[in-house]
Protein backbone atom coordinates (compact mmCIF):
# COMPACT_ATOMS: atom_id res chain seq x y z
CA UNK A 1 0.00 0.00 0.00
CA UNK A 2 2.62 2.51 1.03
CA UNK A 3 6.21 2.50 2.37
CA UNK A 4 6.38 2.44 5.98
CA UNK A 5 9.69 3.43 7.43
CA UNK A 6 9.78 3.22 11.53
CA UNK A 7 6.72 5.89 11.73
CA UNK A 8 4.48 3.07 12.79
CA UNK A 9 5.23 0.43 15.32
CA UNK A 10 4.02 -3.74 14.23
CA UNK A 11 0.66 -3.26 15.02
CA UNK A 12 -1.02 -0.39 14.98
CA UNK A 13 -4.44 0.42 16.46
CA UNK A 14 -7.10 2.13 13.85
CA UNK A 15 -10.56 3.25 14.42
CA UNK A 16 -13.61 3.76 11.86
CA UNK A 17 -16.60 6.05 13.44
CA UNK A 18 -19.34 8.03 12.01
CA UNK A 19 -23.18 7.86 12.55
CA UNK A 20 -25.42 4.77 12.16
CA UNK A 21 -25.62 3.74 8.28
CA UNK A 22 -22.46 5.39 7.24
CA UNK A 23 -20.55 2.17 6.43
CA UNK A 24 -18.17 1.41 9.18
CA UNK A 25 -18.60 -2.37 9.33
CA UNK A 26 -18.75 -2.63 5.56
CA UNK A 27 -15.50 -0.64 5.03
CA UNK A 28 -13.46 -2.63 7.61
CA UNK A 29 -15.06 -6.37 6.08
CA UNK A 30 -13.90 -4.67 2.50
CA UNK A 31 -10.43 -4.24 3.59
CA UNK A 32 -9.58 -7.27 6.46
CA UNK A 33 -7.11 -10.38 5.30
CA UNK A 34 -9.57 -12.37 7.65
CA UNK A 35 -12.65 -13.09 8.77
CA UNK A 36 -14.27 -9.60 10.65
CA UNK A 37 -15.84 -9.77 14.48
CA UNK A 38 -19.23 -8.29 14.63
CA UNK A 39 -21.59 -7.28 17.16
CA UNK A 40 -24.53 -6.74 15.01
CA UNK A 41 -28.03 -7.26 16.14
CA UNK A 42 -31.15 -6.36 14.92
CA UNK A 43 -32.67 -2.84 15.12
CA UNK A 44 -35.61 -2.60 17.17
CA UNK A 45 -37.18 0.61 16.38
CA UNK A 46 -36.81 -0.42 12.28
CA UNK A 47 -34.91 -0.13 9.68
CA UNK A 48 -32.72 2.55 8.12
CA UNK A 49 -32.88 2.29 4.07
CA UNK A 50 -31.82 -1.32 3.84
CA UNK A 51 -30.30 -1.60 7.36
CA UNK A 52 -31.83 -4.26 9.52
CA UNK A 53 -28.82 -4.14 11.92
CA UNK A 54 -26.76 -2.23 14.17
CA UNK A 55 -23.00 -2.54 15.90
CA UNK A 56 -24.15 -2.62 19.98
CA UNK A 57 -20.12 -3.14 21.18
CA UNK A 58 -17.26 -3.19 18.24
CA UNK A 59 -16.39 -4.50 15.15
CA UNK A 60 -13.00 -5.39 14.68
CA UNK A 61 -10.69 -6.63 11.46
CA UNK A 62 -7.02 -6.85 10.82
CA UNK A 63 -5.15 -5.34 7.37
CA UNK A 64 -1.62 -6.30 6.54
CA UNK A 65 0.48 -3.79 4.59
CA UNK A 66 3.57 -5.60 4.69
CA UNK A 67 5.37 -8.41 6.32
CA UNK A 68 5.97 -6.10 9.52
CA UNK A 69 2.99 -3.98 9.61
CA UNK A 70 -0.32 -4.49 10.52
CA UNK A 71 -3.39 -2.65 10.90
CA UNK A 72 -5.77 -3.50 13.73
CA UNK A 73 -9.25 -1.89 12.62
CA UNK A 74 -11.96 -1.21 15.12
CA UNK A 75 -15.75 -0.25 14.66
CA UNK A 76 -17.65 1.88 16.98
CA UNK A 77 -21.10 1.93 17.32
CA UNK A 78 -22.46 4.72 15.38
CA UNK A 79 -25.42 5.73 17.66
CA UNK A 80 -24.83 8.41 20.40
CA UNK A 81 -26.40 5.84 22.95
CA UNK A 82 -23.27 3.69 22.98
CA UNK A 83 -20.61 6.53 23.13
CA UNK A 84 -19.14 5.22 26.40
CA UNK A 85 -18.14 2.48 23.77
CA UNK A 86 -16.31 5.43 21.66
CA UNK A 87 -13.62 6.57 24.78
CA UNK A 88 -12.94 2.65 25.45
CA UNK A 89 -12.26 1.70 21.79
CA UNK A 90 -10.49 5.43 21.25
CA UNK A 91 -7.67 4.51 23.90
CA UNK A 92 -4.35 3.81 22.03
CA UNK A 93 -5.75 4.41 19.06
CA UNK A 94 -3.11 5.72 16.54
CA UNK A 95 -5.39 7.23 13.99
CA UNK A 96 -8.80 7.95 13.06
CA UNK A 97 -11.09 7.66 9.99
CA UNK A 98 -14.12 9.18 10.33
CA UNK A 99 -17.10 7.95 7.80
CA UNK A 100 -19.79 10.28 6.62
CA UNK A 101 -23.14 9.35 4.63
CA UNK A 102 -23.80 12.13 2.73
CA UNK A 103 -27.85 11.55 2.66
CA UNK A 104 -28.43 12.64 6.33
CA UNK A 105 -29.84 15.80 7.37
CA UNK A 106 -26.89 17.65 8.13
CA UNK A 107 -23.49 15.19 7.13
CA UNK A 108 -21.05 18.57 7.88
CA UNK A 109 -22.76 18.50 11.79
CA UNK A 110 -22.04 15.27 11.92
CA UNK A 111 -18.44 15.35 11.27
CA UNK A 112 -18.11 18.08 13.59
CA UNK A 113 -19.84 16.22 16.38
CA UNK A 114 -17.97 12.74 15.73
CA UNK A 115 -14.19 15.10 14.98
CA UNK A 116 -15.33 16.69 18.50
CA UNK A 117 -16.33 13.82 20.48
CA UNK A 118 -12.53 12.03 19.61
CA UNK A 119 -10.85 14.73 19.96
CA UNK A 120 -9.32 14.39 23.09
CA UNK A 121 -8.42 10.62 22.15
CA UNK A 122 -6.85 10.62 19.13
CA UNK A 123 -4.64 13.87 17.61
CA UNK A 124 -6.29 15.50 14.25
CA UNK A 125 -3.54 15.09 12.66
CA UNK A 126 -3.98 11.51 12.21
CA UNK A 127 -7.40 12.07 11.76
CA UNK A 128 -9.07 10.79 7.55
CA UNK A 129 -12.39 11.82 6.51
CA UNK A 130 -14.58 9.64 3.92
CA UNK A 131 -17.82 10.86 2.52
CA UNK A 132 -20.26 8.53 1.16
CA UNK A 133 -23.20 8.40 -0.91
CA UNK A 134 -22.77 11.59 -2.82
CA UNK A 135 -23.99 9.98 -5.77
CA UNK A 136 -27.17 9.99 -4.34
CA UNK A 137 -26.60 13.30 -2.42
CA UNK A 138 -23.84 15.65 -4.46
CA UNK A 139 -24.28 18.24 -1.35
CA UNK A 140 -22.56 19.28 0.53
CA UNK A 141 -19.62 19.11 -2.00
CA UNK A 142 -16.13 18.49 -0.72
CA UNK A 143 -15.37 22.18 -1.27
CA UNK A 144 -18.51 22.67 1.27
CA UNK A 145 -16.79 20.43 3.87
CA UNK A 146 -13.61 21.65 3.59
CA UNK A 147 -14.75 25.40 4.04
CA UNK A 148 -16.75 24.67 7.27
CA UNK A 149 -14.40 22.27 8.84
CA UNK A 150 -11.30 25.16 7.69
CA UNK A 151 -11.89 26.82 11.35
CA UNK A 152 -11.38 23.35 12.78
CA UNK A 153 -8.26 22.04 11.12
CA UNK A 154 -8.00 22.72 7.53
CA UNK A 155 -5.59 19.94 7.21
CA UNK A 156 -7.79 17.28 7.72
CA UNK A 157 -8.09 15.04 4.43
CA UNK A 158 -12.10 14.80 3.16
CA UNK A 159 -12.10 11.94 0.24
CA UNK A 160 -15.44 10.95 -1.67
CA UNK A 161 -15.39 6.83 -1.02
CA UNK A 162 -18.05 4.32 -1.49
CA UNK A 163 -16.98 2.06 0.94
CA UNK A 164 -17.94 -1.14 -0.77
CA UNK A 165 -15.13 -1.05 -3.14
CA UNK A 166 -12.04 -2.07 -1.09
CA UNK A 167 -9.73 0.53 -2.88
CA UNK A 168 -11.85 3.42 -1.31
CA UNK A 169 -11.50 1.99 2.45
CA UNK A 170 -7.45 1.62 1.37
CA UNK A 171 -7.28 4.89 0.34
CA UNK A 172 -8.91 6.45 3.34
CA UNK A 173 -6.02 4.08 5.15
CA UNK A 174 -3.13 4.92 2.89
CA UNK A 175 -3.38 8.52 3.67
CA UNK A 176 -4.06 7.98 7.03
CA UNK A 177 -0.47 6.33 6.87
CA UNK A 178 0.86 8.59 4.61
CA UNK A 179 0.05 11.74 7.39
CA UNK A 180 2.20 9.64 9.74
CA UNK A 181 4.99 9.48 7.62
CA UNK A 182 4.90 13.07 6.53
CA UNK A 183 5.01 14.11 10.43
CA UNK A 184 7.63 12.06 11.06
CA UNK A 185 10.15 13.49 8.41
CA UNK B 1 -41.19 1.79 43.29
CA UNK B 2 -40.99 0.50 39.34
CA UNK B 3 -40.15 2.98 36.25
CA UNK B 4 -40.88 2.00 32.77
CA UNK B 5 -40.21 3.39 29.98
CA UNK B 6 -42.70 4.93 27.69
CA UNK B 7 -43.26 2.89 24.52
CA UNK B 8 -46.08 3.39 21.45
CA UNK B 9 -47.84 1.78 20.51
CA UNK B 10 -50.09 0.36 23.16
CA UNK B 11 -49.59 -2.89 22.82
CA UNK B 12 -45.83 -2.16 23.70
CA UNK B 13 -46.77 -0.13 26.82
CA UNK B 14 -48.74 -2.94 28.13
CA UNK B 15 -45.59 -5.06 27.38
CA UNK B 16 -43.39 -2.83 29.49
CA UNK B 17 -45.97 -2.56 32.46
CA UNK B 18 -45.63 -6.68 32.44
CA UNK B 19 -41.81 -6.91 31.86
CA UNK B 20 -42.13 -4.58 35.34
CA UNK B 21 -43.98 -6.29 37.32
CA UNK B 22 -41.98 -9.37 36.87
CA UNK B 23 -39.22 -7.24 37.43
CA UNK B 24 -40.68 -5.91 40.94
CA UNK B 25 -41.50 -9.59 41.58
CA UNK B 26 -37.74 -10.53 41.18
CA UNK B 27 -36.84 -7.91 43.11
CA UNK B 28 -38.90 -8.18 46.19
CA UNK B 29 -38.48 -12.21 46.09
CA UNK B 30 -35.15 -13.02 45.42
CA UNK B 31 -32.72 -11.68 48.37
CA UNK B 32 -30.00 -9.35 47.11
CA UNK B 33 -31.28 -7.69 44.05
CA UNK B 34 -30.64 -4.43 44.03
CA UNK B 35 -32.01 -3.60 40.71
CA UNK B 36 -33.28 -5.35 37.42
CA UNK B 37 -33.89 -4.00 33.91
CA UNK B 38 -34.94 -5.25 30.33
CA UNK B 39 -33.43 -3.60 27.28
CA UNK B 40 -33.40 -4.69 23.74
CA UNK B 41 -30.86 -6.41 22.35
CA UNK B 42 -29.61 -3.25 20.50
CA UNK B 43 -29.36 -1.16 24.08
CA UNK B 44 -32.70 0.48 24.57
CA UNK B 45 -34.53 0.47 27.58
CA UNK B 46 -38.20 -1.33 27.85
CA UNK B 47 -38.44 -2.00 32.20
CA UNK B 48 -36.32 -1.39 34.93
CA UNK B 49 -36.84 -1.27 38.83
CA UNK B 50 -34.91 2.00 38.28
CA UNK B 51 -36.43 5.53 38.70
CA UNK B 52 -33.48 7.58 36.98
CA UNK B 53 -34.13 8.04 33.00
CA UNK B 54 -30.23 8.94 32.72
CA UNK B 55 -29.41 5.48 34.55
CA UNK B 56 -31.97 3.50 32.98
CA UNK B 57 -30.71 4.70 29.46
CA UNK B 58 -27.05 4.18 29.87
CA UNK B 59 -27.34 0.63 31.75
CA UNK B 60 -29.46 -0.80 28.48
CA UNK B 61 -27.04 0.47 26.34
CA UNK B 62 -24.26 -0.73 27.73
CA UNK B 63 -25.94 -4.11 28.50
CA UNK B 64 -26.99 -4.42 24.86
CA UNK B 65 -23.16 -4.12 23.99
CA UNK B 66 -21.56 -6.57 26.84
CA UNK B 67 -24.12 -8.99 25.77
CA UNK B 68 -23.48 -8.86 22.14
CA UNK B 69 -19.36 -8.66 23.45
CA UNK B 70 -20.08 -12.21 25.15
CA UNK B 71 -21.82 -13.89 22.49
CA UNK B 72 -18.72 -12.66 20.27
CA UNK B 73 -16.47 -14.12 22.64
CA UNK B 74 -18.51 -16.94 23.32
CA UNK B 75 -18.78 -17.63 19.42
CA UNK B 76 -14.65 -16.69 18.94
CA UNK B 77 -14.24 -19.64 21.10
CA UNK B 78 -16.17 -22.21 19.53
CA UNK B 79 -19.15 -22.37 22.05
CA UNK B 80 -22.13 -20.29 20.05
CA UNK B 81 -24.66 -18.19 21.61
CA UNK B 82 -23.95 -17.71 25.93
CA UNK B 83 -27.82 -17.79 27.70
CA UNK B 84 -26.31 -15.86 30.29
CA UNK B 85 -23.34 -14.49 31.65
CA UNK B 86 -21.83 -13.32 35.31
CA UNK B 87 -19.50 -10.58 36.74
CA UNK B 88 -18.59 -10.95 40.61
CA UNK B 89 -16.68 -8.34 42.54
CA UNK B 90 -16.80 -7.56 45.79
CA UNK B 91 -19.78 -5.73 46.08
CA UNK B 92 -21.68 -8.20 44.59
CA UNK B 93 -22.90 -9.93 41.26
CA UNK B 94 -24.28 -8.93 37.88
CA UNK B 95 -26.38 -11.21 35.88
CA UNK B 96 -27.18 -10.87 32.10
CA UNK B 97 -29.75 -13.40 30.41
CA UNK B 98 -30.84 -13.44 26.75
CA UNK B 99 -34.57 -12.98 26.37
CA UNK B 100 -35.56 -14.82 23.54
CA UNK B 101 -38.05 -13.14 20.75
CA UNK B 102 -38.41 -11.22 17.51
CA UNK B 103 -35.86 -8.54 16.30
CA UNK B 104 -32.52 -10.47 18.47
CA UNK B 105 -34.76 -10.43 21.67
CA UNK B 106 -33.98 -8.65 25.15
CA UNK B 107 -31.49 -8.97 27.49
CA UNK B 108 -32.11 -8.94 31.39
CA UNK B 109 -29.48 -7.64 33.50
CA UNK B 110 -30.18 -8.14 37.50
CA UNK B 111 -27.93 -6.54 39.72
CA UNK B 112 -27.11 -7.66 43.50
CA UNK B 113 -25.58 -7.40 46.44
CA UNK B 114 -23.35 -9.61 48.69
CA UNK B 115 -26.36 -10.78 50.13
CA UNK B 116 -27.47 -12.60 46.89
CA UNK B 117 -27.36 -16.69 46.84
CA UNK B 118 -26.11 -17.50 43.53
CA UNK B 119 -27.95 -20.45 42.91
CA UNK B 120 -31.42 -19.26 43.56
CA UNK B 121 -30.71 -15.93 42.15
CA UNK B 122 -29.94 -17.86 38.64
CA UNK B 123 -33.23 -19.87 39.20
CA UNK B 124 -35.52 -16.89 39.57
CA UNK B 125 -33.56 -14.57 36.53
CA UNK B 126 -34.34 -17.78 34.38
CA UNK B 127 -37.81 -17.70 35.55
CA UNK B 128 -38.08 -14.24 34.80
CA UNK B 129 -36.62 -14.23 31.56
CA UNK B 130 -39.04 -17.05 30.58
CA UNK B 131 -41.78 -14.94 32.21
CA UNK B 132 -40.90 -11.80 30.28
CA UNK B 133 -40.32 -14.14 26.83
CA UNK B 134 -43.46 -15.31 27.14
CA UNK B 135 -45.26 -11.74 27.08
CA UNK B 136 -43.21 -10.87 24.25
CA UNK B 137 -44.87 -13.80 22.31
CA UNK B 138 -48.35 -13.34 23.66
CA UNK B 139 -47.48 -9.53 22.29
CA UNK B 140 -46.14 -10.95 18.93
CA UNK B 141 -49.33 -13.03 18.30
Amino acid sequence: MVNLPNALSGETKIVFTGPMGAGKTTAICAVSDSKTLSTEVPMSDGALRAKTTTTVGFDYGECRLDEAHTLRLFGTPGQERFRFMWDILAQGAFGLVVLIDNTQPDPIGDLQRYLEAFAPHIPRQRTVVGIGRMDEAPSPSIDDYCQRLGSIDPLIPIIEVDVRRPEDVRLLLSVLVSLVEVQHE
Amino acid sequence: MNKTVPVKPAPRVAFALQCADLLAQLRRDTAGVVSASIATADGLPVASTLTEDPEIDKLAAISGSISALASALSRQVGQGDPDRFILESASGTIVSLKVPGQQGGMVLTVVTDRNAVLGKLLWDCRATAVGVASSASQLAA
